[in-house]
């Protein structure tokens, strides 16, 4: 759900930019105060793991796919801090190199991804830390996200709040399914063969 | 390949191309906030798009490379379309007008990230302050992006090999237990990039956030 | 004389518990090549990883008659010019002039010698002109020449070379054997390519399990049978005598 350049108002793009840019500088500050130096190299290896794994179409029904956002993901291994800067950082790749998103609506796109999946959903999972817990923070996050971009869309008056709630919303859940699905097996197989890889450092 | 079309014309010789990377930010800056915030009447959208594809024809960009790169904006106009009989605040002319404002931004995304290569860029938001932390992380990404892009097409190829009739239930399991593999190597991938990294005298307190 | 690099009972277990080094003894003199050969998982790489200061185990390792130790270990690592197995994950720039320049870069020399450092680096795995390619889209010959670049940039005492003719097409190799036999370089050239050890090395070292089990002229240890076989070894194609020793 990476809403395009065009479909926000201008009221929108301020406040979503206001919003992310403040969270973002947030997560910058955790970041320089607790960042070792190994960690750069895998910041850019594991975002560019996100950012093909966003590529990867899971067929859903009709000739439609999910893609994967990998928020929550990022999240359990690396901390939510990271998640957001990295999940920032592929968001405006995706809009400069795929045109996939836009660049004016970063801020709302970091909001219904970075925020509701690297955030909101890292506190759901760590309500209860387990895998299962993952998957559903990963659901949740999703369908927050759609929640959310619904209603940028309707503040934008692009669409009217009830129908951009139902469909967006639909399709989140459906998205969502496959995420919570995903984030739960890819934790698995990392606790199966590298489970070293879940006592990182989290920030 | 799902990544060929990336910089592939950001190297060519035109007037557009040799503008001053700068200048050209600026202006792709400028343009996105016009197309989002003034009001907009068909006379403006028509001298936007002609004033585009003029843009495009001088950077001597193949017009299906943009227009198929441009598609990417249709669902969300499907979306928007589908549900104006609802709104009753929405007419037709606002829904042509918000794909006006789409389509421009967009053709004024692809205008930009054609003529610029990707690394030329990352230079210009480095001069401009970003800190050098993110413009690292950055390059790693366009550099190993494009691997892990290609390892995972090799995995997906394996998978595919050996499941001749799969359901659905199978090529999930086997999509994330490969994304499972990706992320592990991708880790492993990351502690010999620092051990090279070290070799070649990688100094931290040079390289902080 | 001392020896250029010196391994002395040099032991090493990871962290899981698996000894990867025990005992490990030998040395490589000034501008000698020597091939470090044996199977899987007989401690080559790690080997190569504790003359590179990566990794510290117990016993002691000399690096021109200094002691190599974690205080020390960051300035005698740019005297050990290690090539890595894989080339991408040397390869971790944009292009190639910034992977041949991080190095020389970090080495605080200024704009002008980091400069030449690059060209002569080039020049020499005869790539000239390759400075503004995006590494990605190079051939696995080339990307291993631009990883022995981006060392030779700095000038190391010696090349150590893990596995250099994996991936690379008969041509590539024989290239990159031409290359290295070019360079006057001391060099320790680890893998399976015995044929590539015979052609270029003055000595080779059999290990397994950890340790040396002989050292000698390549030529005069990859003949004997029984001691290639023992070691998860064969003898390669181009010393073999009859045909009966193919099957």
């Amino acid at each position: 759900m990476h809403i395009p350049d065009g479909f926000l108002d201008t009221k929108t793009i301020i406040v979503t930019n206001l919003i992310s840019g403040t969270a973002l500088y947030v997560a910058f500050r955790r970041l320089n105060r607790a960042v070792s130096p190994e960690k750069v190299p895998l910041m850019g290896v594991l975002a560019s793991f996100a950012f093909a794994a966003q590529l990867l179409a899971f067929p859903v029904a009709a000739g439609t796919s999910a893609h994967i956002t990998g928020a929550v993901l990022l999240a359990v291994i690396l901390g939510p801090f990271t998640s957001l800067v990295l999940i920032a950082m592929i968001l405006l790749l995706q809009a400069l190199l795929f045109q996939h998103g836009g660049v004016l609506t970063l801020g709302a796109n970091l909001i219904n991804l970075g925020l509701a999946g690297s955030l909101f959903g890292y506190v759901v999972y760590r309500i209860r830390e387990d895998f299962l817990m993952a998957g559903v923070a990963a659901f949740l996050a999703m369908v927050a996200g759609g929640v959310c971009a619904a209603a940028e869309l309707t503040i934008s008056g692009r669409l009217p709040w009830k129908a951009a709630v139902i469909s967006i919303g639909t399709a989140q859940v459906v998205t969502g399914l496959v995420e919570g699905f995903v984030t739960v097996s890819v934790l698995t197989v990392i606790q199966h063969v590298r489970p070293d890889l879940l006592e990182l450092r989290k920030i | 390949m799902r990544h060929s079309f990336i910089d592939k014309y950001s190297d060519l010789t035109t007037p557009i191309h040799a503008l001053h990377p700068r200048v050209k930010l600026l202006v792709f800056l400028a343009l996105l906030f016009y197309f989002a915030a003034v009001p907009i009447t068909w006379w403006i959208v028509g001298l936007n798009v002609l004033g585009l594809t003029l843009g495009t024809l001088i950077a001597r960009l193949p017009f299906r490379f943009v227009l198929k790169r441009m598609m990417i904006v249709l669902p969300f106009l499907v979306l928007i379309i589908l549900f104006i009989p609802l709104f009753q605040e929405q007419s037709w002319t606002d829904a042509g007008i918000t794909a006006a404002r789409a389509f421009c931004s967009i053709l004024a995304l692809i205008l930009f990230m054609s003529t610029i290569p990707f690394r030329v860029l990352l230079d210009e938001l480095s001069r401009l302050g970003v800190p050098k932390f993110v413009i690292q992380v950055f390059s790693f990404i366009y550099r190993y992006f494009f691997v892990l892009i290609d390892e995972l097409e090799r995995m997906e190829l394996a998978s595919r090999a050996r499941t001749p009739n799969r359901s659905r239930k199978h090529y999930y399991t086997a999509l994330s237990r490969m994304l499972g593999m990706l992320i592990i190597r991708s880790y492993e991938r990351s502690e010999r990039i620092y051990q090279a990294m070290q070799l070649r005298g990688y100094d931290w307190e040079e390289s902080e956030v | 004389m001392t020896s250029l690099i010196e391994f002395e009972n040099y032991t090493y277990r990871y962290p899981d518990g698996t000894t990867a080094l025990s005992g490990f003894t030998m040395n490589v003199e000034q501008r000698e090549r020597v091939g470090i050969v044996g199977p899987n998982g007989a401690g080559k790489t790690t080997a190569l990883l504790a003359l590179s200061g990566l990794i510290f185990g117990e016993g002691t390792i000399r690096i021109d008659g200094e002691t190599l130790q974690k205080k020390n270990g960051r300035q005698l690592r740019s005297r050990v010019g290690l090539v890595f197995q894989n080339p991408d994950d040397q390869l971790f720039m944009p292009t190639v002039y910034e992977d041949v320049v991080f190095g020389p870069k970090n080495l605080g020399w200024n704009a002008a010698q980091v400069d030449k450092a690059a060209k002569e680096a080039l020049d020499a795995v005869e790539l000239p002109g390759y400075e503004q390619k995006s590494s990605h889209h190079l051939s696995s010959g080339e990307k291993k020449r631009v990883a022995i670049a981006t060392v030779l940039a700095m000038q190391p005492d010696i090349l150590v070379l893990d596995e250099p003719t994996t991936n690379l097409d008969p041509h590539a190799r024989r290239r990159l054997m031409q290359l290295l036999a070019s360079l006057e370089i001391s060099t320790i050239i680890a893998g399976h390519d015995l044929e590539l050890i015979l052609e270029l090395c003055t000595r080779a070292v059999i290990i397994n399990n950890g340790a040396v089990i002989k050292t000698g002229e390549p030529k005069e240890l990859f003949q004997d049978k029984l001691l290639m076989e023992e070691n998860y070894l064969e003898v390669p194609y181009s010393l073999r005598k009859v045909r009966e020793d193919v099957y």
